[in-house]
């Protein structure tokens, strides 16, 4: 017997590999004709495909052969036990699936890495899925296309099902609301071990009642129409289901709420305190001498942002029950914390990120929800009305006041952001950028609810030393700003970067005497009371400013010529008088992911085993007990 | 009878709604030979299946003794089922390693000319009955099942086949139930005669008890009080009365001619009969 399932197994295999040959040889031709060469990445994305009909049918056939050849009764009078035969049937199957997958592993490593872009996971998940479910509806119809609709049916339910878990098992890793999650979460199951881990347990678990129910009901097996049998699995697939269900989100909620969060966001504080947003609704604060904890009650996810006036800092919320958005006060001495600024219902902000501050005042740019078009972007604002208003906040009153303004330009931007604030002829303007089809287009914002078009840049502008430097296809603009209009003061030719204003939250560029960026592979500095442009040094890292206006350079080990390298070492320097002067330098070995976070007093640095902290302007690691 | 080989408890088994065994019971003795009889539907295969293990009953239990495993019961179902694809020869060479069968005698087989490479679906319905009785018999079964498969042989091979199976009772002291609608040939053969209506026995015997127990009257008139009539038949003017049960007392009591009659009629009789209550219910 079970010399016949392995020959009958041999043989389907074999006509699959000669399908997919042929299928490979057809694609070839394809290239051959258009004169391209073929691709390892199709011949993987058409073997993978191929893969998952061949565990499709290999799960379904196991008695489609004994019924087509009339040979059920025959073989139901053999004497096994419907058990036995069941796993007479299951295991040469089973060796094909793996074998093919672990040839289609090969494959994939040999020459198609990129075919699935995260995808790998997934695929590989949903075709072991594939052949258990198959073979636990080997025998729910007579007839096979019955059967494999009913296994295409089965696969995408037990995939939605599989798949919403990951999600919420990421709302629970990140502390987010399930529906930030964005819908291609499928290509991130191994994003990390605990992930992969969770994913694996689940797509097992939800498959388990399709195979038990199947090996259960089969102990009464018999010639009997499918129907009585389909009814006898049914009973038993559901409860199965419900509570493989339970389980998966129990294991998950364990796995992902207890595994690592590299989303916990370490802010350094002025004074030289630590604030962490550790878990929804939460915050610590760490000193040399301990740590201090705020419990607000609220289930709130902390955003990406975090503002300073002397004694508070605030913060900004996102309430996972009632889904609205706070700016939070905390007061340092007493760990007093309030609700400073809710977004009105139906309105919306710019994302965290983008919110600014200019001295004692926070400004962001709100839109109300129903006058928003949401654009593909989750956090984006596209608007497609001409308002907007700008909500200044004064952190020391804790008092906020909106200016509204109007504009046919607003339509057309998208992530609008605040990237100055000035003064010109007695009244102050804020200048915002939004993008505009693939440029930035530039408005100046005055107090009194003016609107004025600044023009175009292709990249993000920047502005200090009360000028403008915006970008064209082949230089450097820079323009001053007068009470009305602008006038351009210098055009500097070439694929000028000037350190980018736009994850800096902090308006008060003060007194700036120079600014840093990059021409070409090399660092500049240009001079802002001559707009003299000076050579600094070769480029192989990133230039960062660092409010109110100073500049860093932190160099990599593993630059653009060796990408996909992890870093050694990073370097970090401070650009000053046109030199880098060096400051610190970070051991990473190569561990994944060494990263160097620049903050406004300091440096978070982050790898593999923890994370440390040096406050600016020596980098002195700081020490916080019950950390980590 | 020697002791049960096999005992069927209650045994009931449907199809959807439809129930086609009802409670039914059965003792069978090593070496005994049993022939089912019945109108058609009345649940024969189907017992025969649930017997082989090839259906589950829904309620009650078959039970087998330890001299009679698994594949010492060799079961030839009206449907003939092998894999049709395959050739005589890995028919053969498949039943025997599954069934451990160390000799293989294929004489039968080779009488009626089958190579072994001709394919199962070649095959006439005889051929293929003989080659599913060699691959029974090759199990040397303690139990042998045959559904109604004779009227598909030929006469001379009739003949064969059923010396084959009195070679396997002889010999073997197997036991043999077989499902007939025709007699004729093995009217002499069976140790037990029972017959099936609507899912349950309605008469078990031997032939000798059958045949006492069940007198015919033809008549053209109609049957006094007091005699049983079990089937009654037209035959032109005349009447055909199935007397049963029938005692020695109604010759003295009735002035009536009590025929003996041969077993295919008595069973003919019960048949018609199982039919005259089906209509009636």
């Amino acid at each position: 017997m079970n010399r016949k399932e392995w020959r009958e197994v041999g043989r389907q295999s074999w006509y699959f590999v000669l399908a997919a040959a042929g299928m490979a040889l057809l694609a070839w031709l394809m290239d051959l004709l258009q004169g391209k060469p073929l691709e390892g990445e199709k011949l993987v994305i058409i073997f993978a495909l191929w893969l998952l009909v061949f565990s499709m049918f290999i799960g379904l056939s196991p008695f489609a052969m004994d019924s087509r050849q009339k040979g059920m009764e025959y073989l139901l009078s053999l004497p096994f036990s419907r058990r036995r035969l069941l796993l007479i049937k299951l295991l040469p199957r089973l060796a094909a699936v793996v074998l093919f997958y672990l040839a289609f592993v090969l494959m994939y490593f040999l020459i198609g890495q990129d075919a699935f872009g995260g995808g790998f996971t997934v695929f590989s998940l949903a075709y072991f899925a594939m052949f258990f479910i198959s073979f636990s509806l080997a025998v729910v119809h007579e007839s096979f296309i019955v059967q494999s609709l009913w296994a295409g049916v089965a696969l995408g339910v037990y995939l939605f099902l599989c798949l919403f878990i990951v999600v919420l098992g990421f709302a629970w890793k990140f502390r987010m609301p399930a529906s930030w999650i964005g819908s291609r979460a499928w290509l991130d199951l191994s994003y990390d071990a605990s992930t992969l881990l969770s994913a694996i347990a689940v797509f097992l678990l939800m498959a388990l009642p399709f195979i038990l129910s199947f090996f259960l009901a089969f102990k009464r097996f018999d010639l009997k129409p499918a129907r009585a049998f389909n009814r006898r699995q049914l009973l038993v697939f559901i409860p199965m289901l419900i509570l493989a269900f339970a389980a998966s989100l129990g294991v998950t909620y364990l796995v992902q709420n207890n595994s690592a969060d590299y989303e916990s966001n370490c802010h350094i504080l002025e004074n030289r305190q630590l604030l962490k947003t550790s878990s929804l609704g939460n915050l610590d604060i760490y000193g040399e001498t301990g740590r201090r904890q705020i419990k607000t009650g609220r289930k709130l996810w902390w955003e990406y942002i975090l503002f300073e006036v002397p004694g508070k800092v605030f913060i900004l919320g996102y309430d996972v029950n009632d889904s609205s958005t706070s700016i939070i006060r905390l007061q340092l001495e007493n760990l007093a914390w309030k609700v400073v600024y809710s977004i009105p219902d139906g309105s919306e902000a710019t994302p965290g990120f983008l919110f600014r501050q200019s001295g004692h005042v926070l400004v962001f740019l709100q839109r109300g929800r129903e006058q928003t078009e949401r654009s593909g972007m989750k956090s984006g604002l596209s608007l497609k009305s001409n308002r907007l208003d700008l909500v200044l906040l004064d952190m020391n009153s804790e008092r906020s006041r909106t200016i509204s303004f109007r504009s046919s330009l607003f339509p057309t931007f998208l992530n609008p952001y605040i990237f100055a604030h000035d003064e010109a002829g007695g009244r102050s303007f804020w200048l915002v950028s939004g993008k505009d089809g693939k440029e930035q287009h530039l408005l100046r914002l005055w107090e009194d609810g003016v609107v004025e078009d600044l023009g175009v840049s292709k990249k993000f502008p920047v502005y200090f030393g009360h000028l403008l430097f915006s970008h064209t296809a082949s230089s450097l603009v820079v323009r001053r700003l007068l009470a009305s209009g602008s006038e351009t003061i210098r055009e500097i030719a070439g694929k000028v970067n000037v350190a980018s204003d736009y994850f800096i939250g902090f308006l008060d560029v003060g007194e700036a005497r120079e600014i840093y960026g990059t021409r070409n592979t090399r660092i500049i500095r240009i001079d802002l009371a001559t707009l003299a442009i000076g050579d600094v040094g070769p480029k192989r890292g990133q230039v960062l400013r660092v409010p109110p206006a100073d500049f860093y350079y932190v160099e990599h080990e593993a630059w653009l010529p060796s990408q996909g390298r992890s870093d050694k070492w990073r370097k970090v320097f401070r650009l000053q008088g046109g030199k880098p002067v060096f400051i610190r330098k970070f051991d990473f070995n190569g561990k994944w992911p060494g990263h160097v976070w620049i903050q406004r007093h300091g440096i978070v640095l982050l790898d593999e085993v923890k994370t440390r902290f040096f406050a600016f302007p020596d980098l002195r690691e700081l020490k916080f007990k019950k950390l980590n | 009878m020697s002791q049960a080989i096999i005992e069927i408890r209650d045994l009931s088994l449907g199809f959807s709604r439809r129930r086609v065994l009802a409670s039914l019971n059965l003792s069978l003795g090593a070496g005994e030979w049993a022939v089912i009889a019945g109108c058609n539907g009345a649940g024969k295969s189907t017992l025969l299946r649930a017997i082989a293990g090839v259906l589950l009953p829904d309620a009650g239990a078959i039970t087998r003794s330890a001299e009679v495993p698994p594949e010492k019961i060799g079961f030839l179902s009206d449907r003939l089922s092998l894999f049709e694809d395959w050739t005589v020869a890995r028919a053969i060479d498949f039943h025997c390693r599954v069934f451990q069968v160390g000799e293989f005698d294929d004489r039968l087989v080779k009488l009626l000319g089958v190579g072994p490479g001709s394919r199962i679906r070649d095959l006439s319905a005889g051929e293929r009955a003989i080659l599913h009785l060699t691959l029974a018999l090759a199990q040397k079964p303690a139990l042998l099942l045959v559904d109604e498969v004779l009227h598909m042989l030929d006469p001379y091979i009739r003949d064969l086949f059923v010396d084959a199976l009195i070679e396997a009772v002889s010999d073997r002291q197997a036991a043999v139930v077989t499902v007939n609608h025709t007699f004729s040939e093995i009217e002499r053969l069976p140790d037990r005669v029972l017959v099936m209506a609507d899912g349950r026995f309605i008469v078990d015997g031997t032939p000798e008890e059958l045949r006492g127990l069940m007198k015919k009257i033809v008549s053209r008139e109609p049957l006094p009080g007091g005699v049983p009539c079990f089937f009654r038949k037209a035959e032109g003017d005349y009447k055909e009365y199935f007397i049963y049960p029938f005692h020695e007392e109604m010759r003295a009591k009735h002035a009536l001619d009590f025929q003996d009659i041969a077993l295919p009629e008595i069973i003919k009789a019960f048949i018609g009969g199982g039919y005259e209550q089906k209509r009636m219910a």
